[in-house]
């Protein structure tokens, strides 16, 4: 005689794929989420790098070691394993901000002697909390005006 | 009459669970496609801005002579000169029309807008001259904008 168990096949395939359906969407949140965050963070690598290239640029300008400080004047100057330390906040679009902003961009330069000049060294980091997202470092030779032709 | 109850009771059951695996389905291909769309759009906005302050950049590098570079008194162009077979040439880098353009023309042509190169599509495109640093500005149609500045090593 056939016993029947009450529950029918299509109820218990049913369940099946929703059990593996809530699996596949554990799986696929996770990675959405993974997408999300990497994408965030190539923007801000992105950002970060015009960022700091930008700086090494202003450095790049500068023709004598005082005219660096004209070109961050608006930063925030301190002195920090003796170089002169250039701070600056920047909002997620790279615009000047309060601090507590998106970025924060650190420009360590050092002058030394280099005669008949100055040898100007720059290392810039660009920071997004306590994260360091990219750095880079620049030089800059800076004749002597008299020395110069 | 309870074997046609617990019936109707499964059948509900299944239409249920069919109901919730329905529902979850579309939901996940709807939060798909809605962060897909966010990342594609992320990721499209941060290549257009990148894409034309490098372009930009390379341009100045190339055309890196002194007097070849100058920014335009409209605070949108870029023109950089340049000599080849005795003439002078002028290359435009121009935001037109919502698209960052490119016109090279010998230097007594005039500038037709309009007929130029397409590089990047942009809400806004601006060059600054600041002492010896250009400073380009890229604003993309999602309303992000970045600047990079360059200095032309001739300058």
């Amino acid at each position: 005689m056939k016993r029947h168990s009450g529950i029918s096949p299509f109820f218990l395939e049913m369940v099946f794929v929703l059990l593996f359906l809530s699996l596949s969407c554990a799986v696929l949140l996770r990675l959405f989420s993974a997408a999300r965050t990497t994408a965030e963070r190539s923007a801000k690598l992105n950002a970060a790098m015009v960022l700091a290239q930008s700086a090494a640029e202003k450095v790049q300008s500068a023709q004598t070691p005082a005219e660096v400080a004209l070109l961050f004047r608006s930063d925030r100057h301190g002195r920090k394993g003796g170089s002169d330390l250039y701070t600056a906040f920047c909002d997620a679009d790279g615009n000047p901000a309060a601090r507590g902003a998106a970025f924060r961009v650190e420009k360590a330069v050092r002058a030394s002697p280099a005669a008949p000049g100055t040898m100007l060294e720059a290392k810039i980091t660009v920071f997004s909390g306590d994260e360091t997202l990219f750095a880079l470092s620049t030089k800059k030779y800076c004749p002597d005006r008299e020395s110069s032709p | 009459m309870s074997e046609k109850r617990a019936r109707s009771v499964q059948t509900l059951c299944i239409l249920l669970i069919f109901a919730l695996f329905a529902g979850l389905s579309l939901c996940l291909v709807l939060t798909g496609a809605d962060v897909f769309r966010g990342v594609s759009e992320r990721v499209e906005e941060n290549d257009r801005i990148r894409t034309s302050l490098a372009y930009a950049a390379n341009k100045v590098r190339t055309g890196d002579e002194s007097g070849a570079l100058a920014a335009g008194s409209d605070g949108k162009s870029l023109v950089i000169a340049s000599r080849a077979g005795g003439k002078t040439y002028k290359t435009y880098l121009y935001w037109h029309g919502g698209y960052l353009m490119e016109s090279f023309l010998a230097a007594d042509q005039p500038l037709a807008p309009g007929s130029g190169e397409k590089i990047a599509r942009l809400a806004d495109f601006s060059v600054r001259r600041t002492g010896r640093l250009l400073t380009f500005t890229a604003v993309s149609p999602g309303g992000r904008r970045a600047s990079l500045s360059v200095c032309p090593r001739s300058s």
